[in-house]
């Protein structure tokens, strides 16, 4: 996770604070020796800029969320002692259906699964699909984005009207229906995920190309030369990463929500039995009419707290990119 | 470093009945938690009814004082000190309600730029409305209250400006607008940052003569801040002068303007090209170094670092408020040796500028297509350019220059018909057809370095870029041309790894200069390459691109608003209205002989720092829209010599009055060159269709 924050920090166009200080130096070399060396003073900015997220309480918060979340995928058995699919005995008898208690924090379900276990092994696999869903759908929206954006003309007009008919159909319907046809290994899963989530990014990522496009720097670049495809690579691309990192962390928080929702309704990868947020809740859920509330609002829990964690990382980065 | 107001300052009579007096303000941002001082020990008064000026470069704390005098002031800004009193209450200790009272009925401000200050998704009758229904008025009083509120700024038909979108006006209008809205509720101070800086000459000039009506009309103080120091001449009473946070002098505007008694005044005052001074008399006077960057432990004289007459005294003083004469005063030690600041010498360069034309425009038009319609926006142009020329390109916005420059860059094609020839050879008309040596021989300046400049890529990579794109030189030999380039800008060899964003304005256009300098090109097309900076930097880009025309024997096509700087740099001055060239000739002979009427119009409008141009010619109304130009002579609609019954039925052509000198009129010489009489009544200003 670290590398996404550490990506807008370098790559932000804005320059912040710097800007307004740099703002008063006038070239005269006599003057020159005042100032700090170039890199010294990027180093400066990115060190601010990193500080600025870390004073903030909403980044903490959500990082700490995220980053409990990731060794849990990572490493599951440090956390509990039981397997997400064992059940639990108490003196060699299957213990299904009790209320939190020391043995069973968060009690366990129909079965008897330990639902703590469930909730902590329940974690790798969304984070598996979500993120690299997110990813792929992000890299693959901004090239579209930026040669929609860059060319316009027809191509953007098709494809602006593919865009905005696939966007106006709710995600998760294409989404059963395709999986309905296709079938739900978790590379389907994955591939539909991302291709539903591409118009967006593609859209978000268009309307940043044209803003840049508009700028001088586009039309020099031409003026000397330089082909299409150096102009949206070299100079273009560099300047709207920002916008895709941004995109990237909300795209991610979404993902999450799809793929749990997609659990839930049974469209999961994997063996039925094994730990999943969604089908848990899916599963589980009659049994609170039976006044057994656990092994339902855990799993609800946990897909909440990962998406807030992802928001508020998403919320802090797109706060300091526009500083 | 507070220093307690020495005795000395004006006495302006007492603090508890001026409209707005700052006392001893002292005022920090507060940036990454630590608070950098901005205003150090501001003190001056306006009187009800009279107009004060701020002058100073930017970053100087002007805006921040006109935010304080309101208290509209950022969330980061801390108070330190001192107090704003309007009519004797301090605003900076009012209650949240109290100053909502103050700002609906006692003070307001217009910004810079009107179309922030208006909601662009709603109609301009609903946000003037919306004034009045915040004072108390019926829905339907209100919105017959902003028909009246337009129609006392001079709007000529209220009802249809009432019922379109800001987007729909022009910047013109919408200003007008702005400041009706600011005077809802009668304010007895009206603060205006910047009210005409975004606006044509002409533009400006009608919205400062609305401004100076209405401050006769209605007796409210004004706070002006502007960074045309001529501007500030023909509207203000007082002006006070603003370095690092601190008012050095202030006085009465003209007294202040015609005798500096400070050395930063006195700078300011030379770095502007005045006065007719040509580029063959001499370099524009500079003011070297930066203005220190906010929160640094200032010197005792604030503006030592900068001074050619600082010394040991300065540098251990703190200087003395200085009474010159009445109401007039100056913080300097040396005031006694303020002579010894003199403008460069005068230094006569002859500039070798050729007799064949290096770029000929042969009948060039260019028409855009536009929902259906054609619009003409250059009209059969003929123009060329000599060798080691500059050819100054004016005209009101929406003229036509930036599309005869875009067209010559072959940004734009032009319509069949007309040519482009580089050197005698038809060049292709589309930049990308173009052969390697007709890109390299024709680039371009911006008017905004922010834009021009990638924000991601290094001085050293945007100039080795270009250098080896246009030209064979590659590799080491690549580096080491870019040092030179970079020195021959006066860029020190630290700025080469440094972003756009970590360099000043005036640092980030002379990287634009380099970077159109590094094919070594014979013509360069520069679109308002200085209108974004300070004079003080104006100054020093101007003198750069004097010398390396001197240096390179390249051309210039110059584009400006400025008619003082367009005079300073020019060797030939085309005058541009609705895509047709209207007057041509040398710089002498148009600042000389009779001109068109047109031309006219522009000269008078300008606000000089030299005192006031005897009489002003209006243009009425808005420029025609070039969808629909006027018929015969296109200027026809505005023109104050207009030949009823001639000019709106047969086009005028083009014709010699004086060797050089062509303008499109019907009218001789002997008919231009008697006085115009003005009348009152064309002031309204009217929407453009
Ligand atoms: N791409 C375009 N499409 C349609 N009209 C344009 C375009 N570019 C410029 N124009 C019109 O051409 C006229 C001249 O514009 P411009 O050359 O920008 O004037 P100036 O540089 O003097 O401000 C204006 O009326 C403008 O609206
Ligand atoms: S006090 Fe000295 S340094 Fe300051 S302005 Fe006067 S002469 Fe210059
Ligand atoms: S031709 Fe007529 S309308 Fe045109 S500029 Fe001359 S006098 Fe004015
Ligand atoms: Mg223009």
């Amino acid at each position: 996770m670290s590398d996404d924050v550490d990506v807008p920090l370098e790559g932000d166009p804005t320059g912040g604070v710097a800007a307004s200080e740099a703002l008063a130096t006038e070239a005269i070399p006599e003057a020159a020796v005042v100032g700090v060396d170039a890199s010294t003073e990027r180093k400066q900015v990115r060190k601010e800029r990193r500080q600025l997220l870390l004073r903030s309480p909403g980044f903490l918060f959500g990082f700490s969320i995220l980053v409990m979340w990731v060794l849990c995928a990572a490493v599951p058995s440090w956390f509990t002692k039981w397997g997400d699919n064992e059940v639990v005995r108490v003196d060699g008898s299957v213990i299904p259906r009790v209320s939190p208690r020391a043995d069973a924090w968060f009690g366990t379900d129909k079965i008897g699964n330990d639902v703590f276990a469930r909730i902590i092994y329940g974690a790798r696999p969304v984070l598996i699909v979500a993120v690299t869903a997110a990813v792929l759908a992000v890299a693959a929206g901004t090239l579209l984005g930026l040669t929609v954006g860059y060319f316009r003309g027809w191509v953007d007009e098709v494809i602006g009207r593919i865009i905005e008919a696939l966007l106006s159909i709710p995600v998760i319907l294409l989404a059963i229906m395709v999986l309905t046809t296709l079938g739900r290994s978790q590379t389907v899963i994955i591939l539909t995920i991302a291709v539903l989530f591409i118009p967006v990014v593609t859209r978000t990522v268009r309307s940043a190309v044209l803003a840049e496009a508009q700028l001088d720097y586009v039309t020099s670049a031409k003026l000397r030369g330089e082909n299409s495809l150096f102009v949206m690579t070299r100079e273009i691309l560099p300047n709207v990463t920002g916008v895709a990192v941004v995109e990237l962390t909300v795209r991610i928080g979404y993902a999450i929500f799809t793929v749990a929702t997609l659990s839930f309704l049974g469209l999961n990868a994997g063996d039925s039995s094994a730990a999943d947020w969604g089908r848990d809740l899916g599963k589980q859920y009659d049994t609170i009419q039976a006044g057994q509330w656990w092994a339902a609002i855990f799993p609800a829990l946990a897909i909440a707290l990962l998406v807030i964690g992802v928001n508020l990382v998403a919320d802090s980065l797109d706060r300091v990119n526009k500083s | 470093m507070t220093v307690t107001e020495p005795a000395g300052i004006a006495d302006r009579g007492d603090p508890a009945t001026a409209a707005l007096a700052v006392q001893n303000l002292e005022l920090a941002y507060e940036v990454r938690g630590v608070p950098r001082e901005v205003l150090r020990d501001v003190t001056f008064q306006i009187r009800p009814g009279e107009a004060f000026g701020l002058v100073g470069e930017s970053g100087c704390g002007k805006s921040t004082t006109a935010y304080a005098a309101l208290r509209y002031l950022p969330d980061n800004a801390v108070v330190q000190g001192g107090a704003v009193l309007a009519n004797g209450v301090d605003i900076l200790k009012m209650s949240n309600s109290q100053l909502r009272e103050f700002r609906s009925t006692q003070a307001s401000m217009v910004y810079q730029d009107p179309v922030q200050a208006m909601n662009p998704a709603l109609k301009i009758g609903r946000q003037v409305a919306e004034c009045y229904q915040i004072l108390g008025q019926s829905k339907s009083e209100a919105m017959a209250s902003a028909g009246d509120a337009l129609r006392r700024v001079k709007i000529a038909d209220p009802v249809r400006v009432l019922d379109r979108y800001p987007h729909q006006l022009s910047g013109g209008m919408l200003q007008r607008v702005v400041i009706a809205m600011a005077l809802t509720g009668d304010p007895k101070l009206l603060v205006l940052d910047e009210p005409t800086t975004g606006l044509d000459a002409t533009v400006e000039a009608e919205v400062l003569d609305l401004v100076r009506e209405l401050r006769s009309e209605t007796n409210a103080a004004i706070l002006l801040i502007a960074h045309n120091l001529g501007v500030i001449r023909s509207m203000c009473d007082r002006v006070g002068v603003m370095y690092a946070g601190r008012i050095v002098e202030e006085g009465n505007a003209q007294v202040v303007f015609d005798n500096p008694e400070h050395p930063y005044t006195k700078g300011l005052l030379n770095a502007i090209p005045r006065q007719g001074v040509r580029k063959t008399d001499r370099a524009l006077f500079t003011i070297p170094g930066n203005l220190p960057l906010i929160g640094t432990p200032l010197p005792t004289c604030v503006y030592v670092d900068r001074c050619p007459l600082a010394d040991d005294v300065c540098r251990t003083q703190v200087p003395p408020v200085v009474p010159v004469g009445e109401g007039h005063w100056s913080r300097c030690h040396h005031i006694d040796r303020l002579a010894q600041i003199t403008e460069p010498d005068a230094q006569i360069t002859e500039y070798d500028i050729g007799t064949d034309n290096v770029i000929q425009l042969n009948g060039v038009s260019k028409t855009f297509r536009q929902r259906g319609h054609d619009v003409p926006a250059l009209v059969s142009v003929d123009l060329g350019f000599h060798e080691g020329e500059t050819l100054g390109l004016v005209g009101e916005s929406g003229s036509g220059k930036s599309t005869l420059a875009k067209t010559l860059l072959g940004i734009h094609s032009p319509d069949s018909g007309g040519n482009i020839t580089l050197r005698g050879r038809e060049m292709k008309s589309k930049a990308t057809d173009r052969i390697a040596e007709s890109t390299r021989a024709i680039s371009m300046v911006f008017q905004n370095p922010d834009s021009a400049l990638n924000r991601m890529w290094t001085v050293r990579r945007i100039l080795k870029r270009t250098l080896t794109k246009l030209t064979d030189v590659q590799g080491a030999e690549a580096d080491r041309r870019v040092e030179e380039l970079a020195e021959a800008m006066r860029l020190s060899p630290r700025h080469l790894d440094m972003r756009p964003r970590q360099l000043s304005g005036g640092l980030k256009q002379r990287v634009a200069i380099a970077r159109a300098f590094a094919g070594s090109p014979d013509v360069v097309v520069c679109d308002e390459p200085t209108s974004a900076l300070d004079v003080s930097v104006q100054a020093a880009i101007l003198n750069l691109l004097a010398n390396l025309q001197n240096d390179e024997r390249t051309s210039y096509l110059f584009i400006t608003h400025d008619i003082g700087v367009v005079r300073y740099l020019a060797d030939r001055i085309a005058v541009m209205y609705l895509g047709r060239i209207m007057e041509i000739g040398s710089t002498d002979v148009m600042f000389s002989e009779v001109n068109h009427p047109y031309t006219e119009a522009l000269l008078s409008a300008v606000p000089s720092v030299d005192g006031e141009a005897e009489n002003r010619i209006p243009l009425t109304g808005e420029i025609p829209s070039p969808a629909n130009p006027p018929s015969g002579c296109v200027f026809h609609t505005r023109c104050h010599r207009v030949i009823e019954g001639l000019c709106e039925v047969t086009e005028p052509e083009m014709q010699e009055i004086s060797p050089g000198h062509r303008i499109k009129c019907h009218l001789t010489i002997e008919q231009l060159s008697v006085p115009v009489e003005i009348k009152e009544s064309a002031t309204l200003a009217t929407l453009a269709d």
